[in-house]
């Protein structure tokens, strides 16, 4: 389990960081890490943080700005949901934070550093954030959906929702911040 | 290159319809989940290097 180990810190990783070795055992994952990270926050299109040991990463996750958006022009469902929730106050989108990307490192695993992760944004954007965030938002690999499960995300699209789950494919999920308050 | 994060697409049909049930009807988090959440985040937050 997790242990307050004062070697072990918790930093937003850099464009111009060396990189310590990380491996989750999902190629893609470990691709994004060693590979993409760093150009997503050069472009400023997502922020990357690091668990870190002194010898290697322990945990990664990236989050990005996110909306969710409903369709004002599909009538016939609006007309669906008058009737059957009738007092239903809704909005055309809805700020979120996405989180792009998260992994553990495999020495590390089932030692709660990934609910640690999804807790802590989860009081960051209620306790800290400085702007609106209502969802956050994930897009998931297969083997990671029981974890979202359990950590209270549910399916966004009802299509991902019903598809067997792959390791190697992705399916986006949400959480709605507004149960915590 | 790794497979890039998905956009969130806009809701509409069943999507748009389960979404709006879901966040008319969700369940408040109990106090002692709310309890727990914290202190995780706490324990990463006594980790942070600025």
């Amino acid at each position: 389990m997790y242990s307050s180990n004062t070697d072990i810190v918790f930093r937003r990783l850099n464009p111009n960081d060396t990189l310590k070795s990380f491996d989750c055992a999902n190629p893609d994952l470990n691709d994004f890490f060693i590979n993409d990270a760093q150009n997503y926050a050069k472009e400023l299109l997502a922020v990357t943080y690091v668990i870190e040991s002194s010898n290697d990463t322990i945990a990664f996750f990236c989050v990005s700005n996110d909306l969710i958006c409903t369709d004002d022009s599909d009538n016939a469902t609006w007309r669906k949901i008058r009737k059957e929730i009738p007092h239903s106050k809704h909005r055309g989108d809805y700020p979120a934070v996405k989180i792009g990307r998260l992994g553990v490192s495999n020495k590390y695993k089932q030692q709660g550093y990934g609910r640690m992760i999804i807790d802590y944004v989860k009081t960051t954007f209620i306790d800290n954030n400085r702007t609106g965030c209502r969802f956050i938002t994930v897009d998931a690999y297969g083997e990671a959906i029981p974890f979202y499960i359990k950590n209270g995300f549910k399916f966004l699209l009802k299509e991902d929702q019903l598809k067997k789950k792959d390791s190697t494919d992705t399916y986006l999920m949400y959480f709605d911040l507004s149960s915590l308050l | 290159m790794a497979k890039p994060i998905k956009s969130t697409p806009t809701l509409r049909g069943e999507n748009l319809f389960s979404f709006i049930e879901d966040i008319e009807n969700k369940k408040k988090i109990s106090a002692d989940e709310k309890k727990k959440i914290k202190e995780n985040a706490d324990k990463l937050k006594l980790l942070i290097v600025k």
